[in-house]
């Protein structure tokens, strides 16, 4: 037979190596070749091309059901033994499942927040086709400001000019309103008027009520459980009847179910808008931007189709020209909470980044959490050499042996899946007050941080475990069945391995990024007690805030009348509003000069007294005084001064919006705004109507709940017929920095659990040390070193790798932190020694903790025992 | 016990009639001449993998040759155990074939 040059095409060893192992594959390739050359030869090479290619194709189908009949096979035999070990070897596979447990609940307790921002409002049926509308109107000093809040009549001018828009809703916040029933009466935060088609346009699910007809009677209300529960009791609130705003009764009509945290749209009652229309009375207004307007396009539809008839619409405007909107456009209700923190809204919207750098940081913790499951599992496979020398002997190739092992890992973190999922269940409660940060009304009304209202939690539980369970099989894996058979027979395997290096790498990093978030939870600690102290220009101590609002200037006088009797009260003024988040923007000029070059200050109305009851310092001139009729003057402070003036400013005249006054006295610079990088110009007003918070004013050694419990029975007779609220200033300030708080809370968690892993990773590392070297400290002690003397001994390696941690983490956050302070942040502390050296102690003392029972008991041993060990 | 099937009872006579020539490709040609189903080469290299799993069969490797591309071939042989598993279907099936080999062929006592 003549030597045949042809062979068949290559492809065929690569698709058969697939499915059948490497020396059946080779016979069959000649199998194939041989009846390839035959066909060339006696019809030519296309049709042996073409016979070959269809006969691998119909070949195929048996040898691959074959090759899974085997990996079933094998994958039984896998099963089978990876059961047996974790039975085995109880207490490891007990430590690694709950270690799973933990760091996972922990991820999705961290990813919680996160993924509602991700997964926000998606839940509306027809979300992705909802837009708001948003102006952008240029205030004083070329500020754009991109607002949702737009005039009311806007909503109609756009259905009637554009065809394509299917459905518009509004909403309109009206802010704190008084709610009575019967005699009992609250301040709601969370009231929302709306336009009767809101329950059909969204989709809040309701729980009594029709969507369709509940809101379209004016006077309807619909609330959530949550507020049915605080009026109501067990009651059934349909039909009954409550009082907003002392002047207008509603009638429940509806029950909505509490929203999960993925909705932006919050609120505690649904209003309908009729009803905003007869208590307010700017709904006609084009120059009001009050309400909220949502549109409803067409599936598949481009926005911009829309947008591009906006300039037209907006010139048909009938407002005023100062007051129109530069621009409009659409704004994706989906993209609210990712890339709405530019917008003013009254939807919760969150800064950009943070979803990404909350996820980022979940991920360092299942980093942790992976290394940890490594160290564990290197330790145990040790046990297992023999059984991979053996498996190698009998043919099993190296592909195997990865996806055996990998296969186990991932066997044990889906384990845990379930053991973290009643983890979290039990420990949301607990950790509900550090998530719940965002800061906007109607929070009352949502519902628990549990996986049942949150399902895509489950989604992030079951690829986190999915991850964890690949990476941290995956190491192990590639490693040991990298063995020689020989040597793994025999149990020897390369000493760098088993002396730990690996590990030791392992734990030091670990413990650094637990350092990390020590340091870190240390720091938000600290700035929040920074933030409380800080010196923001006045005094928040022994001052009692009593909400007032709404009252005319005689019934607050005979108030402060009324209160200034108790013994406790050294003086009583008045404020428009609380120092804390009060920003109050206006232009201010003097009087000769032209508006153009007026600069925006901040100006606040308050009553007299209120510079005293502050404790504000005055630098010049003099404070305002009922004597002199001050009505019309300002106080201001040294930053305003030096920008409006360029002398001694005391006497001056001064415009602020429109009206001119004489400036009496100047200040310290102060800051009644959000913290931020400068203190704004700022001066203060006396305001004749809107009172809105008395502040009165106890002596340092006054007792506050008892003078709380005068004003109270005071209240009581008097009978203003609005909520009684009473607290302190220092009150107000501890909630209003709760969210810097519930940060410290949160880096707290994580700094735990990360440390957790640490130390169960140093755990695992000792054990395994100590039984390795039993032998040598049966020596040690038969030559007489006493226990104390072998616990150190062993300690000392383990504290070594944690100090190297501290030492190389240390400097690194140090210098981290320096940049931030030079980037000119306010009132943000430096990074005490304290911090430092509370983290380097807690990670030395976890250490030690983790490691000193398996050394003292390895300490304590007999000798003659250790030295027949093996 | 268990029955081979009817596709390895007619690769196990394919292989005892090709005698020292059997391997999958003469297998192949033999049983797709004499048989009316189609055999795919996966077919064949399946139920040969089968048949020698359960020790039915054994196969001895030959030389490589050039014909097949430098690779050699893979004979087979019936063994012992083949030849029994034979006899036991071909038994089991002249049991139940006796006596109604006449309604079946000459379709009587039916209509």
């Amino acid at each position: 037979m003549s030597v045949h040059k042809s062979r068949p095409p290559r492809f065929t060893s690569w698709i058969l190596r697939i499915f059948i192992s490497k020396e059946k594959a080779s016979l069959l390739e000649g199998d194939f070749g041989e009846m390839y050359n035959e066909i060339y030869d006696s019809r030519g090479r296309v049709t042996a091309f073409f016979w070959y290619g269809t006969q691998l194709l119909v070949s195929l189908p048996p040898i691959l059901m074959r090759s899974v009949y085997w990996s079933g096979v094998m994958f039984r035999n896998y099963l089978v033994v990876a059961l047996r070990n974790l039975k085995r070897q109880k207490s490891y596979t007990l430590i690694n499942v709950a270690g799973l447990a933990v760091g996972m609940a922990g991820f999705v307790l961290i990813a919680l927040p996160a993924g509602t921002k991700l997964n926000a409002d998606r839940f509306h049926k027809n979300a992705e086709r909802i837009y708001s509308t948003v102006h952008v109107v240029t205030t004083a000093n070329d500020v754009e400001t991109h607002t949702t809040y737009t005039p009311p009549p806007l909503k109609q001018a756009l259905q009637n000019d554009f065809s394509q828009i299917e459905g518009a809703v509004r909403l309109y916040p009206p802010g704190r309103m008084t709610v009575k029933r019967q005699e009992e009466i609250f301040y709601e935060d969370g009231i929302l008027f709306v336009d009767p088609n809101f329950l059909t346009f969204f989709t809040f699910s309701m729980k009594s009520g029709d969507p369709a007809v509940s809101l379209s009677e004016p006077n309807s209300l619909v609330m959530t459980e949550t507020i049915a529960r605080k009026y109501f009791g067990d009651d059934d609130p349909l039909g009954k009847t409550l009082t907003i705003a002392n002047e207008q009764q509603v009638t429940v009509t509806g029950l909505i179910n509490d929203f999960p945290r993925t909705s932006s749209i919050r609120f505690d009652m649904l209003i309908s808008m009729d009803t905003a229309e007869m208590l307010f009375d700017q709904f006609d207004n084009w120059n009001s931007g009050s309400v909220n307007t949502f549109v409803l396009l067409p599936e598949n539809f481009d926005r911009s189709e829309l947008e591009k008839g906006f300039p037209a619409f907006l010139n048909k405007y009938p407002g005023d020209d100062q007051e129109n909107p530069d621009r409009m456009y659409l704004f994706p209700l989906l993209d609210f909470r990712l890339k709405g923190d530019y917008l003013t809204t009254y939807l919760a919207t969150s800064p950009a980044a943070s979803p990404y750098i909350i996820i980022s940081i979940s991920v360092v913790l299942l980093l942790v959490v992976c290394i940890n499951f490594i160290n564990l599992s290197i330790a145990r496979h040790m046990y297992r050499i023999r059984e991979i020398g053996l498996r190698k002997v009998i043919g099993a190739k190296r592909s195997q042996l990865i996806r055996q092992f990998t296969g186990e890992s991932l066997l044990l973190s889906m384990l845990s899946v379930p053991a973290a999922v009643v983890l979290y269940e039990l420990i949301h409660p607990v950790f509900s007050s550090y998530i719940d940060i965002s800061s906007i009304a109607g929070t009352a009304s949502i519902v628990s941080n549990s996986l049942i209202h949150y399902p895509f939690l489950l989604k992030y539980l079951i690829i986190a475990a999915l991850i964890t369970g690949l990476i941290s099989g995956l190491y192990p894996a590639v490693f040991l069945s990298s063995l020689q058979p020989a040597q793994a027979l025999k149990g020897t395997v390369r000493t760098d391995i088993k002396k730990g290096r690996v590990r030791r790498i392992m734990i030091v990093f670990q413990y650094s990024l637990s350092i990390i978030f020590i340091i870190a939870a240390g720091v938000s600690k600290d700035q929040f007690g920074y933030l409380l102290d800080a010196d923001l220009g006045y005094s928040r101590d022994n001052i009692a805030v009593v909400q007032v609002s709404g009252k005319s200037p005689e019934e607050i006088a005979l108030m402060k009348n009324e209160f200034s009797r108790f013994s406790d009260v050294l003086s009583i003024s008045g404020t428009q509003n609380l120092p804390g988040i009060w920003e109050s923007a206006s232009s201010a000029h003097l009087p000769e000069a032209n508006e153009e070059s007026a600069v925006t200050v901040e100006a606040f109305g308050v009553d007299y007294g209120f510079i005293e009851a502050l404790k504000m310092e005055l630098t010049g001139g003099r404070s305002f005084s009922p004597e002199h009729v001050d009505n019309s003057n300002f106080v201001i402070s040294e930053h305003a001064s030096r920008l409006l003036f360029s002398g001694n400013p005391v006497g001056q005249e001064l415009t602020v919006s429109g009206r001119t006054g004489t400036v009496i006295g100047v200040v310290k610079d102060f800051l009644f705004g959000d913290i931020g990088l400068t203190i704004p110009p700022a001066l203060l007003y006396i305001e004749p109507e809107n009172i809105n918070y008395l502040l009165i004013a106890y002596p340092p050694n006054g007792n506050f709940p008892e003078l709380r419990t005068q004003i109270k029975e005071k209240w009581a007779s008097i009978g203003p017929d609005i909520p009684f609220e009473c607290y302190t200033l220092n009150d107000y300030f501890y909630d209003f920095f709760r969210l810097l708080n519930s940060i410290a809370g949160f880096m707290n968690i994580i700094g735990i659990t990360a440390m957790f892993f640490s130390c169960l990773g140093l755990l695992g590392l000792a054990s395994f040390m100590v039984e390795r070297r039993t032998k040598e400290i049966g020596i040690r002690k038969a030559l007489g070193a006493s226990s104390v003397g072998i616990v150190w001994h062993l300690i000392k390696e383990f504290v070594i790798l944690v100090v190297i941690a501290n030492c190389i983490i240390l400097p690194v956050v140090y210098f981290a932190w320096d940049r931030a302070l030079q980037i000119g942040l306010q009132y943000i502390k430096e990074i005490s020694a304290g911090t430092f050296l509370f983290a380097v102690i807690i990670s030395i003392f976890a250490a030690l903790a983790a490691v000193i029972s398996q050394t003292l008991k390895a300490a304590r041993a007999n000798p003659v025992d250790s030295l027949r060990y093996e | 016990m268990k029955y081979i099937t009817r596709k390895e009872e007619l690769m196990l006579l394919a292989i005892l009639k090709l005698g020292s020539g059997a391997y999958l490709v003469r297998l192949r040609e033999f049983l797709n001449d004499n048989t009316e189903k189609r055999w795919t080469v996966g077919n064949v290299f399946v139920t040969l993998e089968k048949l020698e799993e359960s020790d039915y069969i054994r196969s001895r490797i030959g030389e490589p040759t050039a014909k097949r591309g430098g690779k050699a071939i893979k004979y087979y042989q019936v063994t012992d155990s083949g030849r029994e598993a034979l006899r036991t279907v071909k038994t089991v099936q002249d049991e139940m074939w006796d006596g109604i080999y006449d309604f079946v062929f000459d379709n009587r006592g039916t209509s």
